[in-house]
């Protein structure tokens, strides 16, 4: 039986290291092994060990951990990697199309070079393209080799009356996975937001103009919308670290807090940047920035509200873990997940879509299955592939977690 | 302390709560679970490996149980799970001895990117070893537990860990999975070698999990470098020559052996790449055991001096 | 620049953009080999092909090392040099 002291210190024991990665140095090996699992079930082994690398700590830690951390690192260097690689095809791709193409999230944090893509996995590449071309755009990748990554009629359907994406595209060689969005919200939301407005503002990138990345405030609330409007929490932790590297970054920039603010309210996105600023100070004690303090006071919920989502995101964020999760956890991740599709679908119709995914499987559970299947699918085109005339060809870079 | 010290009641408590450590090779695994048949298989297969006590770090967290729901009492079935989470589908729990060991091989696979993870048998003599790279079917298993009772120690059947910093491979020594005939042609041979009860109707037919030398265990946490590179073929017909094969070709064919070869990148290039500079390459059909283990034997001549003290 | 390895005349090359890793057969290790060396022209590398495998450069042949020069293109072992009508590099 664990005390509920120890569950305490269980839960807060990844968040602390997290904030201080120089704490880690003086752990005993067992609280390292629940360090290892928490981080690796939070998708954030890779990262620390990128930041007890930068701290020069890592020939500190004891070496079975550390193994595990460097093989964690070693992971995500390679999904960088193909991350570059399918970039470069998907371009190819669209070559002739001659559009804007928007990175968003991961992919747009590593080609633009910004900190929560160190110690990164990579699931899918998200990118956004203007709405009126997404039939052709569609029309493009499914000739250089992109497939539908979701098969059932049901969910193709939900995708494109529902949400702001097409379904899924998965590389039937590659194995990788491709969300091609036409906003940052879903159509239905209550307020939905002009895509045009957020490429007007966009940025090249540097070594490569065919590719834009949303401005920082813009790339600061998408990211906040993500985490708290699209009930999916299996990379909660590491979706608010990166709110926090991304503030972090950006806020050394002048006048940059305010256009965060004006951005927000112009956009109806204040309620995802609250949450973030309200969860980066009860989980990662990092205080609201002090020209946010009269933003945060006009965009506070009631007092019951607030106590309501933090008894839900106070469980949520922590990592999936069962030294992490209470009797409740399961609950407030299931309600968070009904909120999520309910800030898109009316009731009458949220109801059969939410009893058709019971009987099925959970958008958690997809997200895994279909990592799964990624796995599954390179492991299938490793085993067939037969020499072909002229060259043979080992371990096509594809990704995987 | 090794497990044998332990008591079948003792070892049956820990395995309940809160799970029995076991060290091999290089991994520390914590294993739970209250199924009696993997007690029973653990109790046999692994009397010979170290099981450290006390708060460990444990590089795996493993526990096999039945699933939740009609399945507990209605054809019955077992899942693994590894730290909380099931990455399978569930099998029939009559298959959770092997469930044990293909669920330990997928942790490493999946996680011990600390080195090339290869999909071959290992073996070594004199501290060289073979390479034994094979898809299912190959034989390589029962070749492999031929081998390890004749002379030769046994690094793994299944996975060898080839390390990012000298090139070396680490011992697993782990049971041996043997199918189908494999099972009465080792029993008949070696009828000192202890397994495990059979297990039917697995998704490779018939198996049942042999346990691995005492030498092996005893010695499993010294490498071995690797020196030759040999894929077998098991064949009516085969004349038991070793034939050098290109070693442009092993280097493709190793790739497509390894579970995370694409995960290393360059890095991984240039080790297969010296490992194959380093090692004779062949192909090998053979068409029985004794024929197979002359042919390897004559790799690994024993030293002269070893020969003349025994004269 | 790639990393390749030759074993009794036969390349394998890791591709560093894509990860991949090629066995390049014989026609295309003798235009790797030859291009590694300095920039040649098309004509240049047919001609130097027919003479090391002492074949005739017909319109077959031609062919044969076109495929083999766009493949190696392909796996971004060779280039084109900017200027148009220069030589591909390695």
């Amino acid at each position: 039986m664990i005390s509920s002291h120890e569950v305490c210190r269980a839960r807060a024991l990844l968040p602390g290291i997290l904030r201080r990665p120089e704490s880690a140095a003086r752990l005993p090996p067992e609280r390292w092994d629940l360090v290892i699992r928490q981080a690796r079930q939070a998708g954030v082994l890779a990262r620390l060990c990128f930041q007890l690398d930068d701290l020069g700590l890592l020939t500190e830690v004891p070496e079975r951990p550390r193994r595990h951390l460097e093989a964690a690192r070693t992971l995500a260097v390679k999904h960088a990697r193909d991350v570059r690689w399918e970039l470069s095809c998907l371009c190819s791709a669209l070559a002739d199309r001659e559009l804007t193409i928007t990175l968003l999230k991961g992919a747009a944090y590593l080609m633009a070079d910004l900190p929560p893509a160190r110690g990164r996995l990579f699931s899918d590449i998200d990118i956004l393209v203007p709405r009126d071309r997404i039939d052709e755009v569609e029309e493009s990748l499914v000739e250089a080799g992109w497939g539908p990554g979701v098969k059932d009629a049901y969910d193709q359907r939900y995708y494109r009356r529902w949400t702001h994406q097409i379904p899924p595209l998965q590389h039937l060689r590659r194995g990788s996975v491709l969300d091609v969005h036409h906003t940052i919200v879903p159509p239905t939301a209550r307020t939905p937001v002009n895509a045009a407005t957020l490429t007007v503002d966009s940025l090249p990138l540097p070594l490569d103009t065919r590719l834009r990345v949303l401005a920082p405030a813009d790339m600061v609330l998408h990211s906040a919308v993500h985490l708290f409007s699209e009930g999916e929490f299996d990379r909660g932790l590491r979706d608010l670290l990166d709110l926090s590297d991304l503030l972090s970054q950006f806020g050394r920039r002048a006048g940059f807090w305010q256009s965060l603010d004006s951005r927000a309210e112009a956009l109806g996105l204040t309620e995802p940047l609250y949450l973030t600023l309200r969860y980066l100070d009860r989980l990662l004690a990092l205080p609201t920035p002090a020209p946010l303090h009269d933003a945060v006071r006009r965009w506070q919920p009631p007092a019951l509200s607030r106590s309501a989502l933090d008894a839900l995101f106070d469980r949520a964020l922590l990592p999936n873990h069962d030294s992490c999760n209470d009797y409740l956890s399961a609950t407030a991740r299931w309600l968070l997940y009904v909120r999520a599709h309910h800030l898109r679908m009316p009731l009458h119709l949220l109801v059969p879509h939410l009893v058709r995914k019971s009987f099925r499987r959970p958008a958690a559970q997809e997200n895994d299955d279909r990592r799964r299947r990624r796995a599954q699918v390179e492991q299938v085109l490793r085993a067939a592939r037969a020499p072909r005339p002229g060259a043979t060809t080992a371990n096509a870079a594809q990704m995987r977690e | 302390m090794k497990l044998s010290a332990w008591s079948r009641a003792a070892l049956w408590e820990r395995l309940r709560n809160p799970g029995l450590v076991l060290q091999t090779g290089p991994f520390t695994s914590r294993v739970r679970t209250s199924i009696p048949a993997v007690a029973d298989g653990i109790f046999l297969l692994y009397a010979d490996y170290s099981a450290p006590q006390g708060d460990v770090f444990a590089d795996f967290h493993i526990a096999l149980r039945q699933p939740p729901g009609l399945r507990r009492w209605f054809r019955r079935q077992v899942s693994f799970y590894f730290d909380g989470a099931a990455p399978f589908k569930p099998l029939p729990l009559a298959q959770a001895l092997p469930m044990l060991e293909w669920g330990l091989n997928w942790c490493i696979s999946n996680h011990a990117h600390h080195y090339l993870i290869i999909h071959a048998a290992t073996v070594e003599k004199g501290g060289r070893a073979i390479l034994l790279p094979g898809p299912p079917g190959s034989g390589k298993s029962t070749l492999t537990a031929f081998l390890v009772y004749n002379g030769w120690r046994l690094l793994s059947d299944e996975l060898a860990l080839l390390s990012l910093e000298d090139g070396s491979v680490s011992p697993l020594a782990r049971p041996i999975s043997l199918k189908n005939k494999a099972i009465d042609i080792i029993g008949r041979r070696h009828p000192e070698a202890r397994m495990s009860p059979r297990c039917e109707d697995t998704a490779k037919g018939t198996v049942a999990l042999l346990r691995a030398p005492r030498d092996s265990v005893a010695r499993s946490h010294e490498p071995a470098r690797p020196a030759w590179v040999v894929f077998p073929q098991y064949k009516a017909g085969g004349d038991g020559r070793l034939r050098p094969r290109s070693k442009a070709g092993t280097l493709i064919d190793i790739g497509h052996n390894a579970f995370n070869y694409s995960v290393h990148g360059k890095r991984g290039f240039d080790l297969l790449s010296q490992t194959i500079d380093r090692c004779d390459c062949y192909d090998f059909c053979y068409e029985d055991l004794d024929q197979a283990l002359a042919a390897f034997d004559g790799l690994a001549p024993v030293p002269a001096l070893a020969q003349a003290a025994s004269a | 620049m790639d990393s390749w390895r030759c074993w009794d005349g036969e390349i394998v090359v890791y591709d560093h953009c894509s990860g991949n890793t090629m066995k390049l057969d014989i026609i295309m290790s003798e235009v790797f080999r030859f291009v590694l060396r300095r920039p040649a022209t098309e004509a240049a590398i047919v001609a130097h092909l027919a003479a090391t495998l002492d074949l005739a450069a017909d319109a077959h042949f031609r062919r044969i090392a076109d495929r083999a020069l766009l493949r190696l293109h392909q796996a971004a072992l060779i280039q084109p040099l900017s200027s148009p009508g220069a030589p591909p590099s390695a």
